[in-house]
């Protein structure tokens, strides 16, 4: 289980961590945003923690470690 | 010549080919049938009269000259403003892009249908950067729905929604990471394609999240739909992940209906009794196909969560700069999410890659024993603008990001989908159904959605008020 979606999920003040992630990302959060960007890391943690919870990790492994679309990219990007 | 504006996609062509209606006729027709109702739907960004006009009068000059000007020659049709237009700025539902210069060509899928003889008339609505399932937009105001103006269209693809709900236009194109394609056209009462994960180019469009990016085709009837999407067909190497497939032509393919498929009920994580609108759409559905089965689908509650997880990194990742640079200048609703999503741990993205590969290993899995699946579209008909949430299992979740709670868990892996409306006894408002099959078979969910069409289950109406 990952500490970090655990924390979100757990009670207690959460600003502070998110005020660390954001330092950590070089990100600065609008004060008005400070809750709302909590909230959507919360439902994220939910996700997080459904996908961990999921499937015995040495099954998941045994798929690619990264996505392979039904096309592999080459190169360039769309723009 | 006559009014065009109603007419479908064969219906307009057909005509400008025979030489009975002109090209410039149905183009006039659009316009003003645009004008009368843009303001009161805040769909379409910018109109392109003058263009659109020297296009219709250059297929009139074929029509003169004894050529043929294509299939879909006269068409009128929108964009969503995230699609390159020569001369026009790319917005993509941003005040931030509006600094940016015009774009120099047309996005490709543009070129392709113009190359078959259509008209672009316009560039649509959008929610910001496509991180959307309202249609609402803090720097444009709300794209409203055409059956109803107090309430959404759906988005991201909000405006493809409405000019084709209100039948501004028989055709728009929009793009799909997590529904966007089939959330409007739910909620607008039309068809939406979402064809496989790299069929069709994005060649000159503006992403959101490549590794889930879509576009397709918005119509108001399965055939026209299936035509289109042959014209938009093939390879482009402007797009690292288009694939060089075969065109399909699903247009042919139609009068099969869903003759010899083996056909199932998406069940599980697409159970929707607690919608009870989606549970009705799709009851109906099945019951007209004659559908006994349902299928648990194991693995797509996890599908959603990891295109849920996927989405928010990579868009971020995308949006960065402008985040540190101008974050004042997003929208709040999205702003927000992107913030959130700047902040998530690698583990948390390598992990749901992982799942997603795995979601996709089990959906092959059961296309090995059914060709198409009918699964809800979105959980409700048209919300009001405004409204934050969606009471999911006793709980009040946020409205936004789970208008796609059943669309986003086949796109996380690229399926194809076709979303079909309906109208349920008593009902002002239409809500969609999902006919998703395996990869590269979009004419089986074409197939089954013409016959829904010619059962009169799935139906396009129009709406009085835009007329």
């Amino acid at each position: 289980m990952n500490a970090l979606h655990s924390a979100l999920l757990a009670p207690g003040d959460k600003q502070a961590l998110v005020d660390a992630l954001a330092l950590s990302a070089g990100m600065a959060i609008p004060a008005a945003s400070k809750v709302a960007v909590t909230a959507h890391l919360i439902v994220a943690a939910e996700m997080a923690q459904l996908l961990f919870a999921a499937e015995p990790a040495a099954d998941l492994a045994a798929s690619a470690a990264v996505f392979i679309p039904p096309v592999m990219p080459t190169a360039g990007s769309v723009r | 010549m006559h009014a065009a504006a109603p007419a479908g996609i064969h219906a307009i062509a057909s005509a400008v080919r025979r030489g009975e209606l002109a090209a410039t006729a149905s183009i006039n027709s659009c316009l003003q049938g645009i004008a009368r109702n843009n303001g009161t739907l805040n769909c379409f960004t910018s109109v392109l009269a003058e263009r659109a006009l020297q296009r219709a009068s250059e297929v009139d000059s074929l029509i003169a000259q004894g050529k043929d000007p294509g299939p879909l020659a006269g068409v009128p049709f929108s964009v969503k403003n995230l699609f390159d237009v020569a001369g026009v700025t790319t917005l993509a539902g941003s005040l931030i892009n509006q600094a940016n210069l015009p774009a120099s060509t047309d996005a490709v899928l543009i070129k392709r249908l113009e190359a078959a003889g259509a008209v672009l008339v316009g560039t649509v609505a959008m929610g910001e950067y496509a991180y959307d399932f309202t249609g609402e937009n803090s720097h444009y105001g709300a794209c409203r729905n055409p059956w109803d103006n107090g309430r959404m269209s759906g988005g991201s693809s909000s405006g493809s929604g409405t000019s084709v709900g209100a039948a501004l236009v028989p055709l728009s194109l929009g793009s799909d990471t997590n529904g966007s394609i089939r959330v409007p056209a739910s909620l607008c009462g039309i068809f939406g394609l979402k064809p496989t994960y790299g069929r069709l180019p994005r060649t000159g469009s503006f992403p959101f999240c490549e590794s889930l990016d879509h576009v397709g085709p918005l119509a108001r009837s399965v055939g026209d739909l299936a035509l289109s999407f042959d014209c938009l067909q093939g390879f482009d190497g402007g797009d690292h992940a288009c694939a060089d497939m075969p065109p399909l032509r699903t247009l042919d393919a139609l009068h099969k209906g869903s003759s010899g498929l083996r056909l199932a009920r998406a069940g599980g994580y697409f159970d929707c009794s607690q919608f009870p609108e989606a549970q009705a759409a799709v009851d109906r559905v099945c019951d007209s196909l004659g559908i006994t089965t349902t299928l648990p689908l194991q693995g797509a509650s996890e599908g959603r969560a990891a295109a849920y997880l996927i989405t928010n990194a990579e868009s971020s990742a995308l949006h960065r700069e402008r985040l540190q640079t101008r974050v004042g200048d997003f929208d709040p609703d999205t702003r927000d999410r992107f913030l959130a999503g700047s902040l998530l741990p690698a583990t948390w993205y390598i992990r749901a890659q992982q799942v997603r590969r795995r979601w996709l290993q089990q959906i092959l899995a059961v296309f090995a024993d059914v060709d198409v699946l009918i699964a809800p579209c979105t959980p409700c008909s048209a919300p009001l603008l405004g409204s934050k949430t969606l009471t999911i299992n006793g709980v009040d979740r946020p409205l936004r990001p789970n208008l796609g709670l059943f669309t986003q868990p086949f796109s996380a892996i690229g399926l194809p989908v076709c979303s079909v409306p309906l109208w349920l006894t008593g009902s002002a408002l239409p809500i969609g159904v999902q006919v998703v099959a395996a990869p590269w078979r979009e004419d089986l969910c074409l197939r089954v959605a013409q016959q829904l069409e010619q059962q009169g289950v799935a139906t396009c109406r129009l709406p009085t008020s835009c007329v």
